[in-house]
């Protein structure tokens, strides 16, 4: 458990950096009272054990790499915050998990599992990242990914649906 | 929010927004949520292949005894999985020690388990489910079942030990018993003289009164014991369910009825069980100690219940129960059950009734200050009269005030066996 905490620290506290450094790119100004306020949202609901923290630490922290990468910073430097912020979310999902058991067995071996998945999606994405930057990417994939990403969303909904009335 | 849902935003806020941008490298942050939505949807749907084995020690138990409970289980399948399991014990038992949820890894081949003691009252516990939580590998493909599994768990009521319960039926069994069958033969109580008869031991012959006659000789006879038919009927009627505080009269009727299945059974009778309440469930009579375990086991399940038809005792089922047996029915009594049990004791039956005290049982959180007293000594007159009125034709009844032991309060009445009178026909 310990060493749970300590992986979602050290994802946080890189995802906090990389996108501080994305902002002080811009503008240093600008970075520095942003990145204290999230901050101190983040500790704050830690402390206070804030169910939703961990979602709103990956909804605002995707925000503001979105904003920073339509100022121009380097994408693939932009995803090491997204990627830290997600694995800090799972983590901390998790850790929500580990809370509602009394009894763990191979607790270590649970986080490691977890650990080693995110780092073949994270690894996976970057791949696709930088396939992506070299073969420039153009609006029209983006069509592409929203079309085929929709029909998926849809056909999950429909089929779950018609399994759940079947049962 | 789920967290399939936060995902599904987080992807469509890059796409739409590297749409309305016209900026294609915003498309690029939405990867590692595809992908990790995507994997765990595939994920989702394979169902973690274990066998669960429940072991429950011991099976029967008294009230506030612990019971150990185990359950094993292993991953069959060929992929690890991580599971959370939850056993989902009844509420009413009281977990002592252990855990009854458990969060694992496991591999192919592996097991875990689960070991916890719980204690509880009085009834019957059915373990038929097992809830698994398939956390899956990651946060999405996480999804929870319930696996079907066995293993039940009795706790039988307290069983008052009664040392001797004495009865007498006009019509007795053919197996040699306790009870007086008004019939000469083998037994232990002096019944009449016969002429001696060659074979007849030498200690039989009634020397007193041979030597009133020099030319023959005479043989004592004694009573035959033998073993009878006795139904136990327990009054499981809701309106007989008087409760005070926590404890309801109910209870205290199944401990009753469980002393008496105990020493009637161990006298070798053949003892039936009848809960006459919301339901009519049925011992059929047997003897021996499996009879015994059969009668525990339903005292064990006996609920009061308010169904209309069994409101009262008019549809008691007379026609199961053997002319000329014994009833012995424990019931708190209504005014309405003094004609149906005087009609009963008209056909032949021989009865006894066990009749805990319902207006002493609710005194004592009773406020006899408010016209408290005046209310509790019409209450008892009227009992009185009715118990009365059952004695005088030649029912059996003993009014047992609960808050003392059932063996201490009962065992002196019951040690003697009274004289059944002929039964009294209803005068119309």
């Amino acid at each position: 458990m310990k060493n749970l905490t300590t992986a979602i620290w050290i994802s946080v506290s890189i995802a906090g950096l990389s996108l501080a450094s994305g902002f002080a790119s811009l503008e240093a100004w600008f970075a520095i009272p942003i990145i204290l306020i999230w901050m101190m949202i983040i500790i704050t609901g830690w402390k206070f054990n804030w169910k939703w923290v961990p979602g709103f630490l990956l909804l605002s922290g995707c925000i503001s790499v979105g904003y920073v990468c339509f100022e121009g910073v380097n994408i693939l430097w932009m995803m090491v915050p997204v990627s830290a912020l997600l694995v800090a979310w799972d983590l901390q999902c998790l850790k929500l998990k580990f809370d509602q058991f009394p009894q763990i067995e191979n607790g270590e071996t649970i986080t490691i599992v977890h650990l080693r998945r995110l780092g073949y999606f994270i690894g996976t994405s970057y791949l696709l990242a930088i396939l992506s930057e070299l073969i420039d990417i153009k609006i029209a994939f983006g069509f592409t990914l929203l079309l085929v990403l929709t029909a998926f969303v849809g056909l999950y909904l429909i089929f779950g649906r018609l399994r759940t009335a079947g049962r | 929010m789920s967290r399939k849902l936060l995902i599904l935003v987080i992807i469509y806020g890059f796409v739409f927004g590297g749409l309305f941008g016209l900026n294609g490298e915003i498309l690029i942050l939405a990867f590692p949520f595809v992908i990790y939505l995507a994997v765990g949807l595939f994920e989702s749907h394979r169902e973690p292949e274990l066998q669960i084995e429940r072991v429950i020690e011991p099976e029967r138990a008294l009230p506030g005894i612990a019971v150990n409970i185990r359950v094993s289980i292993k991953n069959s399948g060929l992929r690890p999985f991580i599971v959370g399991i939850q056993d989902r014990a009844h509420e009413k038992l009281e977990l002592i020690s252990g855990n009854s949820r458990l969060l694992a890894c496991l591999a192919p081949g592996q097991t875990s388990e689960l070991n916890y003691d719980v204690k509880g009252s009085r009834g019957i516990y059915l373990f038929e489910h097992l809830k698994v939580t398939n956390l899956g590998n990651d946060g999405i493909s996480e999804f929870e079942r319930s696996i079907p599994t066995q293993g039940q768990m009795f706790v039988i009521p307290h069983i008052p030990q009664l040392k001797r319960v004495s009865i007498r039926t006009w019509q007795t069994k053919v197996y040699s018993g306790n009870i007086a069958s008004r019939v000469s033969g083998f037994g232990t109580d002096f019944y009449g003289v016969r002429d001696y008869q060659p074979g007849d031991p030498l200690r039989y012959i009634n020397w007193r009164i041979s030597a009133r006659y020099p030319d023959s000789f005479f043989s004592n006879e004694f009573e035959r014991e033998r073993v009878t038919d006795t139904w136990l009927i327990l009054d499981g009627r809701q309106r007989s369910n008087v409760r005070s505080g926590d404890s309801e009269l109910f209870e205290h009727i199944v401990l009753s009825g469980a002393g008496l299945a105990q020493a009637l059974i161990k006298e070798g009778n053949r003892v039936g069980l009848l809960v006459y309440g919301g339901y009519l469930r049925w011992t059929f009579p047997g003897y021996g100690k499996i009879q015994r375990e059969k009668m525990l086991r339903a005292l064990a399940q006996a609920k009061p219940g308010d169904l209309f038809v069994f409101s009262d005792f008019e549809n008691l089922p007379t026609r199961a129960f053997p002319i000329s047996s014994q009833l012995i029915l424990i019931s708190p009594l209504h005014s309405d059950d003094i004609p149906v049990l005087l009609k009963l004791r008209a056909r032949g039956y021989a009865i006894l009734i066990i009749s805990p005290d319902p207006v002493l049982f609710e005194k004592s959180p009773l406020s006899l200050e408010d016209g408290g007293i005046s209310g509790l000594r019409i209450a008892n007159v009227e009992r009185q009269l009715n118990l009365k009125l059952l004695q005088n034709a030649g029912i059996r009844v003993i009014n047992w005030d609960v808050s003392i032991p059932f063996e201490r309060a009962v065992q002196t009445q019951l040690r003697t066996a009274l004289r059944i009178p002929q039964p009294v026909r209803q005068i119309r």
